[in-house]
């Protein structure tokens, strides 16, 4: 059993290096010359068998030449799709202002859709990115949404609905939507309490537009047709609620609710 | 002095069914854990024989039936974690690595069992139990799988899978044992921290050391100490070495004391027949400001020290700084997101902040001599340690002494001092990186 010289430790018998210290431990010849042979045959093996592990390819029975979907890492699927995703895209918003400026000799209506697409693929790969971390893909999507709205209201050179109506009702539209996520994820028994909670957060976005433009027509904060709406969802959703605790199973209590 | 013995079991009944709640150590486990810091620790088991994994897996089902509480899956009430027993069968796991680490007690069991090749190993968490509850379940798992083999070994301090389970298995001793009366310990300072650059997530690196006990004890009394002393002073020294070897100027930065954790297995002190933790520790101090030791200065005050510590009973005043932290009635109406907020906090500033590092020795398994024929040796390694950075574990079977480094630091000086001391003191060591 080798020794390390520096530390004074047994080491194991195939051991090439401390562990402790890093020092080297002389391997005798014999020992070099049986591994080179098997390092030989281990090469002419991996040719023979033609496994290409860094392009993680394979030649097998089918011939295929492209990369195996099963085979990628999670990682690469993504960033191939994303990639897909974004070359078509943008073959898609060059040749709308291609057309566009061959036909009229400037670029006009390509505007609108380029800005869409832009920020389609803007909101698609956000998800796509931060799906994992939730907060984040929606901070995105709010993002990309608000700047697709800007894009839009900058067309006709003024600046003028994007922060006074859309940016409000997006922040709104946000809020709920994060609670009714938190609400989806956090719920132990789901079921038709779902449903009544979208319901509710429905109804919730109604009342925030309604106030948002009474409030940028007449400086009120008032409440007119979403009433109407909150009439027919509040009673739905308190009836759906009622089933859905009526007739679930029993609901845990001391295990949850222990001091 | 009168113990008021409250009875405390760990096992509930509501409308479901029954639940456990995790004892006062375990109880802190949940908030400090993540992926990297597990809180398992492992038990492995070298046999002389390829493992067959269908008996194994025989072997398991019916240990885990005898060790129902055990077998749970961690789940978060309102203010406080708790623990609900498992249906579904255990799975083995084909990997033995990588060790106490990549794995997430809020989404798997609180252990897994995992074998390859000659190698069981089981890995628990702080929050379930300790070393000695966890080497209670190996030692009942080894008894069931050899007699599924056919050897029918003898279970001479062994609980066998048939035997009924006492519900004082699942309590929590530390309320037991409890007393309202007794002063809090007095406060320790911010320990020194070997110095380093952590290693990457997932990753935790096992060092092991393997010598003849009579070899080590011979050293040990030779110089008075136990094997634990022995082997914790030595430790010590290699963290004063640490301390010493760094550059003046940013030896600032570190602070000079140097607190060493012994744990203690206080079944040994009270009567207990709980598998939940019950374990506390023993701390040596030593404080660099005054100087270099030499080493058998450092074998003399570890001993002192970790004796007076024993006799003054310094356990018993943490047990009632713990356990009377559960009490508070206001603190026990926080929701439980922001507790733990709170108690990581607290197991940095009251805990984990205030070691250098420990040992563990769990000492020799008593397994009757017909095992020897079928077990090498076993092998403890520490769970991951996020401010001491390195920790040890030791356990000895027949006349092999194992001892296991983990750690989450990249540098190796730790290990290297130990291992070069035991040498020089006259001590045949073999290391090894392989499981």
């Amino acid at each position: 059993m080798p020794y390390c010289y520096n530390c004074g430790v047994r080491l194991d018998d195939d051991a090439s290096y401390c562990p402790l210290c890093g020092a080297k431990i002389p391997v005798n010849k014999k020992q070099d010359d049986q591994s080179i042979k098997s390092n030989d045959i281990e090469n002419k093996i991996n040719i023979k068998n033609k496994i290409d592990i860094e392009n993680n390819t394979e030649i097998d029975k089918n011939n295929s030449i492209y990369p195996s979907y099963e085979k990628s890492s999670e990682k690469q699927k993504l960033t191939s799709i994303i990639e897909i995703i974004s070359v078509s895209f943008i073959i898609s918003i060059i040749s709308i202002v291609l057309i566009n400026f061959i036909l009229e000799g400037k670029i006009t209506w390509s505007k609108i859709p380029s800005v869409t697409i832009f920020f389609t693929w803007l909101i698609i790969a956000s998800i796509l990115i931060f799906y994992k971390k939730i907060i984040y893909s929606f901070l995105f999507i709010f993002l990309s949404i608000f700047g697709y709205l800007i894009s839009l209201d900058s067309l006709d050179k003024k600046i003028g609905w994007s922060f006074t109506y859309a940016l409000p009702i997006l922040i709104s539209c946000l809020i709920i939507f994060f609670l009714l996520f938190l609400l989806t994820t956090k719920t132990k028994q789901k079921g038709l309490n779902l449903i009544a909670y979208y319901l509710i957060g429905g109804c919730l976005i109604c009342f925030a537009i309604d106030l948002i433009i009474n409030f940028n027509i007449s400086s009120f904060f008032l409440i007119t047709w979403s009433k109407y709406v909150s009439f027919a969802v509040i009673p739905m959703s308190l009836f759906l609620l009622y089933i859905h605790h009526r007739f679930v199973k029993k609901l845990p209590g001391k295990r949850i609710f222990r001091i | 002095m009168k113990m008021k013995k409250l009875i405390s079991t760990t096992r509930y009944k509501d409308s479901l069914g029954h639940f456990y709640i995790l004892d006062n150590a375990g109880s802190i486990m949940p908030a400090v854990s993540d992926t990297t810091y597990t809180s398992l620790f492992c038990f492995t088991c070298k046999l002389k024989e390829k493992v067959e994994k269908e008996k194994l897996q025989i072997a398991l089902e019916k240990t885990i039936k005898r060790y129902k509480y055990l077998y749970c899956k961690l789940k978060k009430g309102l203010f406080w974690y708790y623990l609900e027993e498992i249906d579904k069968k255990p799975k083995i796991e084909d990997e033995v690595e990588p060790i106490c680490t990549n794995y997430s007690i809020f989404t798997s069991p609180l252990f897994r069992v995992r074998a390859k090749d000659r190698r069981i190993s089981v890995e628990f968490s702080h929050a379930l139990t300790d070393g000695t509850g966890a080497i209670e379940f190996l030692k009942t798992l080894l008894y069931e799988y050899f007699n599924i083999l056919g050897y029918n070994l003898p279970s001479t301090n062994i609980t066998v899978a048939s035997s009924p389970i006492d519900p004082e298995e699942y309590e929590d001793d530390y309320k037991r044992y409890y007393e309202q009366n007794i002063p809090k310990p007095d406060p320790l300072p911010i320990a020194f921290h070997i110095p380093g650059k952590i290693l990457p997530k997932h990753i935790y690196r096992v060092i092991f050391g393997y010598c003849d006990v009579d070899q080590v004890l011979k050293v040990a009394k030779s110089k008075n100490l136990t094997l634990t002393e022995f082997l914790s002073a030595i430790y010590i020294y290699s963290l004063q070495k640490i301390y010493f070897s760094i550059d003046e100027r940013k030896r600032k930065r570190y602070s000079p004391f140097i607190a060493f954790e012994t744990p203690i297995n206080l079944r040994k002190i009270h009567p207990s027949k709980t598998m939940r933790n019950f374990s506390l520790f023993l701390i040596s101090k030593l404080d660099c400001r005054m100087g270099q030791y030499t080493l058998d200065e450092i074998f003399e005050l570890t001993h002192l020290q970790m004796q007076i510590e024993l006799k003054k009973k310094e356990h018993l005043k943490m047990i009632k700084r713990n356990v009377a932290s559960e009490y508070i009635f206001a603190l026990r109406l926080v929701p439980l997101f922001l507790k733990v907020l709170v108690l990581r906090s607290a197991f940095y500033y009251l805990g984990d902040g205030l070691i250098s590092g420990f040992l563990s020795n769990i000492g020799q398994i008593n397994l009757d001599q017909k095992y020897f024929e079928h077990i090498e040796h076993f092998d403890f390694i520490p769970a991951p340690g996020k401010a001491s950075k390195t920790n040890c574990s030791v356990v000895s079977f027949k006349n092999i002494l194992s001892i296991a480094f983990g750690s989450r630091t990249e540098q190796k000086d730790l290990e290297r001092i130990f291992f070069s001391t035991l040498v020089s003191l006259g001590i045949n060591v073999h290391v090894t990186t392989k499981l």
